[in-house]
């Protein structure tokens, strides 16, 4: 009854979204698991032909087999593309599957990195490098490979040490709803002690910090990715081991520890992993906000399960997506201008929360 | 002599911060195949002595022994494998197939990323099956009814195999007879599985047509154990559950409020239509009284069909239901009593 009530509410006209949520001829999984491997693969190449110079697609083909000519084509796709799609295809990737481990581990379908106050917490480590130390790091221009480790460990710090406070405030606080507001309170205080950096820091300073905000992949070249690929990589990896305990704790805790959960060292995992790969994003992106709320919001919906064994693939693939994607916006592709990323990730999560938020609500009414 | 599947001796519960102690020196055992109902007041401590006992809360004295080997020794993975749980909360899962749920009981026995076996396919289809939920597997489980969510809750706990089967007020939020088929439920399951089955519960009634054993715990740490029947006769509900407002059956085996008594009436007539009418005239606070000649006031119960018939404050009246008896009765009266007031006031 109350499954159907839903389902008629939901069954409007036109509602693309409408055949792959609400039940009749949803797509098996395996058609899904084509579908997007096949839209990763366009994506990739679309990704690799526009920009602000457009690349026919037969050309770029040519280069990526080393037949063309054109030197200057070869580098841009080369050493500018290529870096930035990694980096993109990496960090929707990493985003997301801590948006999922934090969504599971607080049982709460809004947090994310973003909402809890991790991407703050590294937004302060990479101020206090950059700011703080005075030295002039310019994040985006050419910094030494020990400035890069600095700042990847200022930011992996900065976002571990505001998890670890969320999350042992988390011990005593019931409610997720004020757990939610825990996290946000705690993010702007850290924000608030940034202000106060910036506050005594030199206008170039300020300006690179600022531009860091506004998030972007296109920061990372090949030497930077030498240093993301393998911290997001081992943030996966360890993110893999996690996948039963999150499965576990889908029921609550005690369930969990009923069934042999070792709570601890299962938070102690997942802390370690979404610190690892939301700071290291954050670190060299910026604070990317949004994707890691909002796509595994829109997996569950799409292949209509919690169980983190298909989750965690299918949040890998659709984060790398919906990067990619937000990338190519961001280009406004065939012209010179481009938009800031964080914008972009908005203006395509936003719909996405909003939906689960009032889906929700039709529930209940329902 | 049987053997006990958990034994606890000299059990202290309780909390440390703050320190309180819930109940001390219990000893407890609970064998295979049987259901014990623990039964007591809210604030009594049934979650705690459940917690304690299955390992998820620390115990303040004592030990306990499941299957012969101490519960402090047991690795939680090894606890896992002793008990399973079904807890009163209600679930807040996002989209889940009932399977799904199910699978999510093997956890203890898998591995890695949780693969299963065909073995544990095999038990998790067996769990589906004793509980009846085989048909329903596909579906959501936030579509689902209380009572079938409850069965997919128990399925989960027997797809974790375990000889202990631990059950916090699993009739909580049932209706008459989705209680009654999960009590039928666990009592089938403690017979055919031999498993040791513990399960809380307000609900008395059930607890005495289907428990083997109560467990009582009353407040300020008193405990008793025996058969529904025993703890009637040695008067142990009344002790634990009876005030000033309530007061226990022992014949009927159930709780009713106590009732003041405003006068008396007699009433006449026979079977289960004058139990009924006595029923409704306590009920209006009334104290029934057999009749003897011909005194007022008084109810007689006549022939099925004929109704009833009152002699009240001077008044002769038939009524065609109890509602119409009672109704008349209690409109005389209210009649008297505000006549009485209006006296007073001039």
């Amino acid at each position: 009854m109350k499954g159907r009530a839903r389902r008629s509410i939901m069954a409007k006209p036109f509602n693309i979204a409408h055949c792959f949520i609400s039940g009749r001829n949803r797509p098996s999984r395996a058609v899904l698991w084509g579908m997007l491997s096949f839209m990763l693969i366009f994506l990739f190449l679309l990704a690799l032909s526009v920009g602000s110079v457009s690349i026919p697609l037969e050309t770029t083909l040519d280069i990526l087999m080393h037949k063309g000519e054109d030197l200057v084509l070869h580098r841009i796709i080369w050493d500018l593309r290529f870096p930035k799609i990694f980096t993109a295809l990496l960090a929707g990737a990493a985003l997301s599957v801590s948006g999922l481990q934090m969504q599971t581990l607080f049982r709460n379908a809004l947090a994310g990195p973003f909402v809890l106050g991790i991407n703050a917490g590294a937004g302060l480590g990479v101020a206090l490098v950059v700011l703080g130390t005075g030295a002039g790091i310019t994040l985006m221009g050419n910094a030494g490979l020990i400035a890069q480790l600095s700042l990847f460990l200022a930011s992996i710090l900065g976002a571990a040490s505001v998890l670890i406070v969320v999350l042992s405030l988390s011990q005593r606080v019931q409610n997720n709803v004020t757990l939610l507001i825990v996290g946000l309170i705690f993010g702007m205080m850290v924000n608030s002690l940034v202000s106060v950096l910036i506050y005594f820091s030199e206008p170039e300073e300020i300006q690179s910090y600022l531009i860091w905000t506004f998030g972007s992949f296109r920061g990372v070249t090949w030497d930077k990715l030498a240093v993301l690929a393998p911290a997001i990589l081992s943030g996966l990896m360890i993110a893999l081991t996690t996948v039963k305990p999150l499965n576990a704790l889908l029921l609550g805790e005690t369930y969990a520890r009923s069934m042999g959960l070792s709570l601890k060292s299962a938070r102690r995992l997942i802390i370690m992993s979404t610190a690892i790969l939301a700071g290291s994003v954050t670190a060299f992106c910026g604070p990317i906000g949004f994707l890691g709320i909002a796509v595994p919001h829109l997996c569950r919906g799409l292949f209509r399960t919690s169980d983190h064994r298909v989750l965690f693939p299918a949040v890998l693939l659709i984060g790398a997506a919906l990067a990619l994607i937000s990338e190519i916006a961001a280009q406004l592709p065939g012209t010179q201008q481009t938009l800031p990323l964080n914008a972009i990730t908005a203006l395509l999560g936003g719909p996405v929360i909003l939906w689960v938020i009032l889906k929700r609500r039709i529930a209940v009414n329902a | 002599m049987r053997k006990s599947k958990l034994s606890a001796s000299s059990l202290s519960i309780g909390y440390l911060q703050p320190p309180s102690v819930l109940a001390q020196d219990l000893n407890l055992d609970l064998y295979g195949g049987e259901l014990v109902c623990l039964l007591g007041p809210n604030g009594a401590g049934k979650s705690t002595l459940m917690r304690t006992l299955c390992g998820l809360q620390g115990l303040l004295q004592g030990s306990i022994e499941i299957m012969g080997r101490c519960l402090s020794g047991l690795s939680p993975k090894e606890r896992a494998s002793c008990f399973a749980v079904v807890l009163t909360e209600r679930l807040q899962l996002g989209p889940f197939s009932v399977r799904d749920l199910v699978c999510l009981g093997r956890h203890p026995h898998t591995t890695g990323f949780g693969r299963l076996r065909p073995r544990d396919e095999a038990v998790i289809e067996w769990a589906m099956q004793c509980t009846d939920i085989a048909a329903i597997q596909a579906r959501h489980v936030n579509e689902l009814s209380d009572g079938q969510r409850q069965r997919v809750m128990i399925a989960r706990a027997l797809a974790q195999e375990t000889p202990l089967l631990f059950l916090d007020e699993p009739t909580a939020f049932l209706d008459l007879s989705g209680r009654i088929e999960v009590a039928k439920l666990l009592k089938h399951l403690a017979r055919n599985t031999r498993k040791a089955v513990l399960m809380s519960t307000h609900d008395l009634d059930l607890a005495l047509s289907v428990a083997d054993r109560i467990w009582l715990m009353g407040g300020q740490g008193a405990f008793q154990t025996g058969a529904p029947e025993d703890m009637v006769l040695t008067k142990a509900f009344e002790a634990v559950f009876c005030g000033k407002d309530i007061l226990f059956d022992r014949m009927r085996g159930s709780f009713k409020a106590r009732q003041a008594f405003s006068g008396v009436i007699a009433l006449k007539g026979d079977g289960l239509r004058r139990f009924w009418t006595a029923h409704a005239l306590e009920r209006e606070g009334f104290k029934i009284i057999p009749q003897e000649g011909r005194q007022e006031p008084c109810v007689e119960v006549l022939e099925d069909g004929a109704g009833w018939t009152s002699r009240f404050r001077g008044r002769h009246q038939k009524h065609a239901s109890i509602y119409d008896l009672v109704t008349a009765i209690r409109a005389l009266k209210e009649d008297r009593d505000l006549s009485r007031e209006n006296g007073g006031d001039i």
